[in-house]
């Protein structure tokens, strides 16, 4: 696959939600009408002033948050239009919407946001069952998930499904029922990610004090294993660590980040990436609304990235792909050959059965993708 | 000046008691130090004596007050040096006895109110803090009177607001006593601290009992017999100021070109040369190290940089001794010896912050004294170097007698974890009405262990310890070792007595369960008596372990999370195929979380 490191991808970050998630560290925070009123107003200007700075050819938007559902269809349409009349936007381009079921419960809705141009949806399921949504501190309950999924499943929409696994005290059997269920619906896509538990959160408090119960590896490993096997039956690729998709159905966004594409973030918190720096904006929306007139480098973190650093990240970041790193992409990027920086590595990870190298490419192995941290950090 | 107008006096209190706090308020009020040179607790010289809130090293500074010459000696204000307590109370006339009103009495504090009163000191005592909304002065003046100090020639102070300050200068005007004007004869003075300087060299904090001393003269040290010419002496402002003479009753500091701390050692004697004192001073010892524990540096790379940092240590620190040994597991690393817990931590802490170094330290052990069955006798200090249980006749360890002081409330909860340390009782006393002071004979080698963290846990931070030693006695100990992935790691090796062998193993084997890493290889852990398997644990292969979520666009924190991942397997020590972390080599020290 040719990899056009010309083409942009755009992600926006919307820093609203009703309710703060237990497991959550994403900068989102409570706000009425008139701050996300402000918000609108100074993301779209974001959105112009940056554009100078970036001609290429966008060919995603990732509406992200926070909760952008919450956002009535006003708000979207005007970062819709922002986003068009401002950018280079290729036809087919993949744009979606990251949506809490309590935001789909009306086909209407989903007819709405087709209509300003939304083609994909990200639905925050999570899990199935009730105790679990109750522990992850969701504001929904499993009925109003099947009566989005449902609408969903019922428009033949392009959909993808978040589940996540290793909750304390789960059994594998546990998450894998939430899964056979949401399979019922047709997700175009599934993304299926472990428990973190993340400094600053609810969930942080409560594991400190000991309360939780233990989160085990094994029925971790299980539930990983068994996930793959049900996907794989079902006709669903493998594409990613954590990602899962029916032939055609690739997260084109998502795979900016790990093929080492350029993209660009809007809001308080998004990054960006133009092969050279990373650019964070300050996750705090008061600095945000505050700096309209301000240079950019008052609402934002710049890490100008060291040949080093990008190969570092370029390695960790590819190799998530089952496809691999490919040695002639990296190769034609950094003008070296990775075999001469990292040939001990290399044998030593083949050796201990967690990487497959074949004459054009590096790959994790079965097992290397359940222990790819031992495998990152040996390249870092 | 004239030894009529000189006062030498020192400060006892408790931790926290105000002791730095008074002596800043002493010396903002007698403008020794300008207000734009006061930093908080001038006295406590290094960083890590600030953050702690404790003195570690003797300090001195002279003042001058309504014409009167102060010297004001900073003592320790900790167990493991009170040694050198007692040698800068041997320094002076007077001590000024500071108690805080909300806390009252500490064991520790009656321990030095003992050796100051063996010392003939003139005690004033002050009850600080009185600012405070718990303060309760009659309940201290109450303790005084048990310990028998007036408590009517008790002042009342709070040094953080400054109220009483000025009346204790004035008190100690006319209560503490002048020195005895003795210059007539022969040169005495006592060393009541030293400190090391890569110019000068050492640095020897003195006070002048008998005679004079002027720059020039030729010296010996009585203790450690050497001869030395004086270069240089003064006073103490508190930056080191140059005089002309220090005599009979006055403190100041001596240089003579003195290049090892262990020559000038804390209460040795200073006499003139060619007119030498008959007798030293009395009260010098050898101070002995009473714990040891392996240090060995993370990186094997590291050991020449250890040993360097471990000899400039030693320059200043003349308490702390040091030799190389070599470990099977751990390799090439030193045996250091300190006067207790607290200076092990100090050591430890002052060479990763000062020279940057990764330690691995093994679990502190006493000096066992062992009588083989071919007769010989042998002292160790180090539990991987026992021999086989079947070559050791008896095995003796220093016992201490720890005086614990504590709320009535907690008498039963503590009475109960002395006991499972293997204490015996000795005495109780009321202290107050509700404050009883405990005694128990116990080993010193339960003292080492987390001792004192339980005993703070199981008081709620009331209670209080001090332990002073009490000679060797004969116990049933027995060397349990540790195997991991069936290898014995000779430096996780402990002594503990054979009851509770078994139950220690199994506790420490289930947190060296935790405290290691998984690996992609199941690993057992053992404990072992001999050849004999006393417990049994395994840590479980690694089956996972991926940062799944990865998406959005911060792949620098990412980058970060994975790298201190890198980082900390750095830190630990590879044997085998195992890495250690650090912890393990301590986790001993935490016996079972509360029960």
């Amino acid at each position: 696959m040719v990899i056009e490191r010309d083409e942009l991808a755009l992600y926006l970050h919307i820093p609203f939600c009703r309710n703060k998630c237990a497991y959550c560290n994403y900068y989102s925070i409570r706000a009425g009408r008139k701050k996300q009123a402000l918000f609108v107003k100074e993301l779209t200007k974001e959105i112009k002033s940056r554009a100078d700075n970036l001609s290429a050819k966008v060919t995603s938007i990732y509406i992200g948050g926070g909760t952008p559902s919450l956002l009535t269809n006003a708000f979207l349409a005007a970062i819709m239009n922002s986003i068009e009349e401002n950018y280079f936007l290729a036809k087919n381009s993949e744009i979606t919407l990251e949506v809490n079921p309590l935001d789909l419960q009306k086909e209407k809705t989903l007819r709405d946001w087709q209509q300003l141009g939304i083609n994909r949806i990200s639905l925050g399921v999570q899990s199935l069952k009730e105790d679990e949504l109750n522990l992850l501190g969701r504001d929904h309950g499993i009925n109003e998930a099947k009566k989005a999924l449902a609408i969903l499943a019922q428009a033949d929409f392009n959909y993808s499904v978040d589940l996540i696994s290793a909750l304390p005290g789960q059994q594998a059997s546990d998450y894998l029922r939430s899964l056979e269920l949401v399979l019922n619906y047709s997700p175009k896509h599934i993304s299926s990610y472990n428990l973190q538990i993340e400094p600053n959160t609810e969930l942080n408090k409560l594991w400190q004090t000991g309360e939780l119960l233990e989160i085990s590896e094994e029925e971790d490993a299980k539930a990983y294993e068994k996930t793959r096997e049900i996907l794989t039956v079902k006709g669903y690729r493998h594409y990613e660590i954590s990602n899962y998709a029916l032939p055609g159905y690739s997260s084109h966004h998502n795979l900016a980040y790990w093929q080492f594409r350029p993209y660009a973030g809007f809001g308080p918190a998004a990054c960006s990436f133009d092969m050279k720096k990373r650019r964070c904006n300050i996750a705090d929306l008061n600095i945000y609304l505050a700096s309209a007139e301000k240079e950019s480098s008052e609402i934002a973190r710049i890490d100008f990235l060291t040949i080093e650093d990008l190969i570092k990240d370029y390695i960790f970041t590819g190799l998530r792909l089952t496809a691999g790193i490919s040695k002639k992409d990296f190769a034609t990027l950094f003008k070296r050959e990775l075999k001469d920086i990292y040939e001990r590595e290399i044998n030593d990870l083949v050796g201990q059965g967690l990487l497959i190298e074949t004459p054009n490419k590096i790959r994790l192995s079965n097992k290397g993708l359940l222990l790819a941290n031992q495998v990152f950090t040996v390249f870092l | 000046m004239s030894v009529n107008k000189i006062r030498n006096f020192c400060i006892i209190a408790h931790i926290d008691h105000g002791k730095s706090t008074l002596a800043d308020r002493i010396l903002e009020l007698t403008n020794t130090i300008e207000d734009r040179e006061m930093q908080e607790q001038v006295l406590d010289n290094m960083d890590l004596e600030r953050e702690r809130g404790i003195t570690i090293k003797a300090q001195a500074v002279s003042l001058d007050y309504k014409g009167y010459r102060f010297n004001l000696i900073d003592t320790p204000g900790h167990v493991d040096f009170s040694y050198e307590v007692s040698r800068s109370l041997a320094a002076c006339e007077g001590a000024l006895l500071v108690i805080d009103a909300a806390q009252g009495i500490e064991a520790q504090t009656v321990a030095n109110i003992y050796l100051a009163l063996e010392h003939d000191l003139e005690i004033i005592p002050v009850i600080n803090k009185i600012d405070l909304p718990a303060a309760d002065v009659k309940r201290v003046k109450e303790q005084l009177l048990e310990l028998g100090i007036d408590p009517a020639e008790a002042l009342l102070a709070s040094a953080k607001e400054g109220t009483g300050v000025e009346k204790i200068l004035d008190e100690i005007i006319t209560r503490v006593p002048p020195p005895a004007p003795e210059e007539d004869l022969p040169l005495k003075a006592l060393v009541f601290d030293s400190l090391y300087n890569s110019y000068q060299g050492v640095i020897a904090y003195i006070r002048v009992m008998t005679g004079k001393v002027v720059p020039g003269e030729k010296i010996f040290l009585m203790a450690s017999e050497k001869e030395y010419e004086v270069d240089e002496i003064g006073i103490f402002t508190p930056e080191m100021k140059k005089t002309s003479q220090l005599k009979a009753g006055e403190v100041g500091y001596l240089m003579a070109g003195i290049k090892d701390v262990r020559n000038c050692k804390v209460g040795d004697t200073i006499t003139t040369a060619n007119n030498k004192a008959a007798e030293p001073l009395p009260g010098y010892q050898d101070v002995k190290p009473m714990v040891f524990s392996g240090m060995y540096p993370t990186d094997n790379d590291d050991y020449e940089v250890l040993k360097e940092a471990l000899e400039k240590l030693q320059l200043n620190d003349a308490a702390f001794t040091f030799e190389a040994e070599t470990s099977a597991a751990l390799g090439f690393g030193f045996r250091c010896g300190f006067l207790g817990l607290l200076h092990m931590e100090i050591v430890q802490e002052r060479l990763e912050r000062e020279f940057n170094i990764n330690l691995i330290m093994t679990a502190p052990s006493v000096v066992y004294q062992l009588t083989l069955e071919n007769g010989e006798t042998k002292e160790i200090d180090n539990p991987a170097e026992f021999p086989a249980p079947s070559e050791i006749s008896t095995i003796a360890e220093p016992y201490v007698t720890a005086t614990i002081s504590l709320p009535e409330d907690y008498i039963g909860s503590v009475m109960e974890l002395c006991e499972d340390n293997r204490g015996q009782f000795s005495d109780m006393t009321y202290i107050d009405q509700n404050r009883v002071q405990l005694q128990y004979e116990m080993p010193m080698s339960e003292i080492i262990t987390d001792f004192f963290n339980q005993l703070k846990s199981k008081s709620r931070g009331y209670a209080t310890l001090d332990y002073e030693p009490l000679g060797y006695q004969e116990s049933d100990l027995v060397k349990l070792d540790i195997l991991v992935n069936k290898e014995k790691i000779d430096a996780l090796s402990i002594i503990v007595h054979r009851d509770k062998a078994e139950v220690v193993g199994r506790e420490l084997l289930k947190k060296l369960k935790d405290i290691i890493p998984r690996k992609l290889f199941a690993v057992p852990l053992q404990a072992a008596i001999g050849n004999n398997i006393v417990a049994r644990e395994d840590i479980k292969a690694r089956k996972k372990d991926v940062l799944q979520k990865c998406y959005g666009g911060d792949v620098s924190r990412k980058r970060k999370l994975l790298e201190q991942q890198k980082e900390g397997k750095k830190r630990m020590k590879q044997i085998g195929s195992v890495d250690i972390p650090q912890e393990a080599f301590l986790a001993v020290l935490e016996r079972g979380n509360g029960d």
